[in-house]
């Protein structure tokens, strides 16, 4: 049973997809009170009332966070690190893992190509692993469907997260390199992290005693 | 960006400012006009965020300049040149408006912003009194639940000083404590040569935030150099002259944490804001010879945008928001008494509006204006909006009232 306070419901931001719903695995397993399917609905709340949870976009979360819209949201590094955002980055939930990697067609190697185009959903942390290897290039920025980029002769490489690597194996790439483990994160605002702290703690708390749950399980 | 979208946004800000320039004046500082253009050389050394963020041009000289990059460069450089003419403990205060660049949004934005600097003293009461000011406009604009933030960045500072790893790392740490990021820290500290002492004052700093006087205790705790015992003395003091003050001892807390990223704070820094809201909607600090002036400094700046979007939302002071306090409507052949009435409530200090149209409804009425006066076969029909009255008066008698028991309420 959580110990959060219902009379200071905590509001939380959680990506769509796949991560909301290891989330609200997680939380369930965790004691809140929660439905099993939200179906299509982007709010719930657990049947105490101590957790108000929006359902959002991936790329939103952080925003909905350092606006003080919710106070904590739950969403992959690899959102929180394509912008500066003003939060506090509190725990790896260990959930939605998966890598951010360099893929292309096998032959591929960035080191026999003068000036390499990247097509990528993360331009800045692409530009950043770019100027960490020292290479030339640009990157070009897509929405989705990156993968389409070496095929279509658009780039001659992409920069995505692979979970199982089963779409590049769909469309015959391959993990080139991959740049750094990504997995979801609990963030804060930092304004309620101190004006509503203890709900903040206790909720931590929760998640800490059901990832060493689930790890020693 | 504008800098506001709506009329009532200007007439919240405009009496937030109104505000700020009587409480500041109460408090014996003298009101500026900060100037909007700086040399980008003049920054960069002092302020290196200033290249990432600023706006900047190539003046026809061949220089480059940043416009209205941060008001505070200006105001110290005219407490320089006020110091050589022998001026000492100047205390300033000005509202002007901040271009930035805005990462997240890819976009320049304009912020207003309210502030107050104190040169030339570096006791640990004109900060106290900094933040007091700040407080009491918070407090007078109709903000609630307000809470303050004591940190010192040098706290920090000395723990990175003495660990002998590159100023790559330090920036990193730096980021990592910033962000309460305790699972990378931890990661991160094994990578770097830290001795063990190091290891568990960075580990314990993301958290060392709180009440002031257990996170003090705790603080004092830790193995530390005289430097960093120094820093917490100085929030310590700050604390205690807050409370002095008058400001309740719940609302203050101390976060060890703070560190000096992005800014040219040297000493003790202060963020204050609402349990209402998730922004900071006053931030300041120490910044002694900030630019190279030489002066011992501090102040702190209110942010405008912010604060009318917390009053905005809980649309506290709505009802009390009457930029007008007369709208006096006539047909031609009442307009010369019209006029009259007019003037001589203008006299009076009254905001006074008038329209000639020989019949109004209720929708035609603005919301901003407190007194409805209609002027009728030589009468006066009164309604009032604040109170939801109706009443009929003569000219004579309504002046009389008007004398007796009114007093401007419209922000102006």
């Amino acid at each position: 049973m959580p110990q959060v306070q219902s009379t200071n419901q905590l509001k939380i931001a959680v990506a769509k997809g796949r991560v909301a719903k290891q989330t609200l695995k997680a939380l369930k397993n965790a004691g809140y009170k929660l439905p099993d399917d939200p179906g299509r609905s982007l709010r719930i709340s657990d049947q105490d009332k101590t957790i108000d949870m929006l359902f959002v976009k991936s790329a939103d979360v952080p925003t909905y966070v350092e606006l003080g819209v919710v106070d904590v949201g739950i969403v992959g590094k690899d959102v929180i690190d394509e912008k500066t955002y003003q939060i506090y980055e509190l725990m790896d939930l260990q959930i939605g893992k998966c890598d951010l990697c360099l893929a292309a067609f096998s032959d591929f190697d960035y080191n026999k190509i003068p000036y390499l185009k990247i097509a990528s959903k993360y331009p800045s942390q692409s530009y950043a692993f770019m100027k960490s290897k020292g290479i030339e290039g640009q990157v070009i920025p897509l929405e989705g469907s990156v993968e389409l980029g070496p095929i279509v002769g658009l780039s001659d490489c992409i920069i995505d997260i692979v979970e199982t690597g089963r779409t590049l194996k769909d469309n015959n790439l391959e993990v080139i390199e991959s740049i750094k483990p990504i997995s979801s994160r609990l963030i804060a605002n930092k304004i309620k992290y101190k004006t509503n702290t203890e709900p903040i703690i206790k909720f931590m708390d929760t998640l800490k005693a059901q990832l060493i749950t689930e790890v020693s399980a | 960006m504008p800098i506001a979208y709506s009329i009532d946004a200007f007439t919240r800000i405009d009496a937030i400012t109104e505000i700020f320039k009587t409480v500041s004046k109460l408090y014996g500082y003298t009101s500026i006009i900060p100037g909007s253009i700086t040399s980008y050389n003049d920054l960069t050394d002092f302020y290196p965020d200033a290249l990432k963020r600023s706006v900047k041009y190539t003046g026809p000289d061949g220089n480059i300049y940043t416009v209205k990059s941060d008001p505070t460069h200006f105001v110290t450089q005219l407490a320089s040149q006020n110091k050589r003419t022998g001026q000492v403990t100047q205390k300033y205060a000005y509202s002007t408006s901040k271009l930035n660049w805005k990462a997240n949004s890819g976009k320049t934005v304009e912020s207003l912003q309210c502030g107050i600097e104190i040169y030339d003293s570096k006791s640990i009461l004109s900060e106290a009194e900094a933040i007091r000011v700040a407080c009491k406009v918070l407090e007078q604009s109709g903000i609630g639940k307000i809470m303050i933030d004591l940190g010192n960045i040098n706290f920090t500072e000395i723990l990175l000083s003495s660990c002998k790893i590159t100023n790559q790392d330090k920036s990193q740490l730096r980021a990592l404590i910033d962000s309460k990021n305790l699972p990378e820290l931890s990661d991160y500290m094994e990578t770097l040569n830290l001795s063990d002492t190091q290891r568990e004052a960075f580990s314990i700093l993301p958290q060392l935030f709180g009440q002031p006087r257990p996170t003090i205790n705790k603080a004092k705790e830790l193995l530390l150099t005289e430097p960093a015992q120094k820093a917490i003395e100085r929030i310590e003091a700050l604390y205690n002259a807050l409370t002095d003050y008058g400001l309740d001892p719940s609302s203050i807390k101390v976060d060890f944490s703070f560190t000096n990223s992005y800014s040219y704070y040297t000493d003790t820094i202060y963020k204050i804001y609402t349990a209402d809201s998730g922004q900071v909607l006053a931030a300041g600090g120490r910044y002694d010879n900030a630019f190279g002036y030489g002066l011992s400094a501090c102040g702190i700046a209110l942010y405008l945008n912010e604060i009318n979007e917390v009053i905005e939302m809980k649309q506290e002071r709505k009802s009390s928001f009457y930029s007008k306090d007369f709208a006096i409507y006539y047909n031609n052949t009442d307009r010369k008494n019209a006029f009259k009435l007019s003037d001589l409530l203008r006299e009076m200090g009254y905001v006074v509006t008038t329209n000639e149209t020989a019949s109004y409804s209720n929708s035609d009425i603005p919301a901003d204006v407190e007194e409805v006066l209609k002027i009728s076969d030589g009468q006066l029909e009164i309604m009032n909006q604040r109170m939801n009255t109706f009443s009929r008066s003569t000219f004579e008698q309504f002046i009389r009232k008007v004398e007796d028991q009114y007093a401007p309420s419209s922000i102006h």
